[in-house]
């Protein structure tokens, strides 16, 4: 009962435990050039393989929630995360058949575009610059956090949405 | 009429994606830090993650701390020395901090100088701190509830953090002085020369408005003026690091190392203007 009431969330609830798992504040050297993105990882991985549960909506929703936690203007992280959201729609049958190494350097190279993304659309209200040492160093983490990452999801996925 | 709906149909999720674009790119456009929309939604995300952080937290706090305890039982006889030794130092220097505080007192009501308006403070655990490259914000686990209003002033103990920009009930994000649209009014403090602090999200700040004339040396502190209405005068911001006189303009480029170190930023507090009321509050509600 209890399964079946949640399931339908599930994305959404993985999506928002990522999004307060990412904006964490750790005492840990490097966390702030070295924090991946778990939103990234979590909206590819429902919108590759579960597309009915994960739209633009849940994408425009997990956006202004980071917009507003991290005091960005609200709006600039909802249009990269439904950008994200179509381009692995538009790639997702060809994504589906890939190796698992390729989707993991799709991954980084998502991470990359999207941050390059924000920076464009910042310099709408005034140029913060490039950080290369931060686009670099999130884009490779979230790479190497996305293996581990997607076997937790993988993991919830058979839990909770296939036998629900 | 089902041709037009299978149209639509058929290409759902692509209006639906262009229709939230186009929402969010008028967010972006017109909606302002502040406005009633923007905070709705801070408030509303806030209480939704702030507690799932505070779990998390609440884990990795105790595994550091029994890791620390752990290191400091190893070194317990050493530090004890050393503490005993620093305990004899800290009896003089009260005993003469003691004494300047009773000197102050005494000039001030001398001078009959308008004392600034009594602070109370709250203390607040970081929770969260920003992902983005492009923005720095702290989340704190004191809100509403606490007495913590928009714009209240954040120190730790070294100096001035920032100041709060949004508040739920019991969350709150500080906008930090590194970040690019943190503006604050200072002075330095050796010839109280005025100048506005500025964030650039890099571990620097910029000391701008500073006349090109002003008698600037490396190492000056710089502290809050009071102007603006936002921070009390005398917090520490930081010290000049660098400074260049320009060949051409009103002003010369000075930037400052500012006093907190931000990436080990643990606890803050919270400068509450101490009204009778927000005071029972912060009373009922205040942490150990």
């Amino acid at each position: 009962m209890i399964r079946a009431l949640l399931a339908p969330w599930m994305p959404a609830l993985t999506l928002l435990l990522a999004i307060a798992l990412q904006e964490l504040a750790l005492p840990w050297p490097g966390w702030h050039i070295f924090r991946p993105d778990l939103v990234l990882i979590a909206l590819f991985y429902w919108r590759l393989y579960r597309p009915d549960r994960c739209g633009p909506g849940l994408a425009f929703a997990s956006g202004l929630a980071v917009d507003s936690l991290t005091a960005l203007p609200l709006g600039i992280s909802a249009v990269t995360q439904i950008f994200v959201v179509l381009v692995v729609g538009r790639f997702g049958p060809r994504l589906r058949a890939a190796d698992f190494l390729l989707l993991i350097l799709v991954i980084g190279l998502l991470c990359v575009l999207e941050q390059l993304c924000q920076v464009a659309m910042l310099s709408l209200f005034q140029y913060p610059g490039i950080r290369w040492l931060h686009l670099g160093g999130r884009a490779l983490a979230t790479a190497l956090v996305a293996a581990p990452l997607v076997i937790i999801l993988i993991w919830v996925h058979r839990r909770w949405l296939e036998s629900a | 009429m089902d041709s037009l709906f299978n149209l639509l149909k058929e290409h759902r999720h692509t209006i639906a994606a262009s229709l939230f674009l186009l929402v969010a790119v008028f967010l972006m456009l017109s909606v302002r830090a502040g406005a009633v929309a923007y905070r709705a939604v801070q408030e509303t995300v806030l209480d939704l993650v702030g507690p799932v952080q505070e779990l998390v937290h609440v884990s990795i706090e105790t595994y550091e701390t029994s890791r620390r305890t752990l290191d400091a039982w190893m070194r317990v006889h050493e530090e004890n020395d050393r503490l005993k030794r620093e305990l004899e130092q800290r009896k003089v220097t009260t005993v003469q901090k003691e004494e300047l505080l009773l000197e102050n007192r005494r000039l001030r009501t001398l001078l009959r100088m308008r004392l600034e308006p009594g602070y109370t403070t709250v203390s607040a655990r970081v929770m969260g701190s920003s992902s983005s490259a492009y923005a720095s914000s702290l989340t704190l686990d004191a809100g509403r509830m606490d007495g913590v209003r928009i714009n209240t002033p954040v120190i730790a103990p070294d100096g001035l953090v920032g100041k709060v920009v949004e508040v739920g009930e019991y969350h709150a994000v500080v906008l930090t002085l590194l970040d690019l649209n943190s503006r604050t009014p200072v002075r330095i403090q050796r010839n109280r020369t005025p100048g506005v602090a500025t964030g650039t999200n890099d571990p620097l700040l910029n000391l701008e408005f500073v006349a090109k004339d002003a008698d600037i040396q490396i190492q000056d502190l710089v502290i809050t003026s009071g102007t603006g209405g936002i921070f009390p005068r005398g917090l520490v911001v930081g010290r000049v690091v660098a400074f260049t006189p320009q060949e051409v303009g009103l002003f010369q480029k000075v930037t400052l190392a500012p006093a907190v170190d931000f990436d080990r930023l643990e606890e803050v507090s919270l400068l509450l203007v101490s009204d009778g009321d927000s005071q029972r509050r912060v009373r009922s509600r205040n942490r150990p």
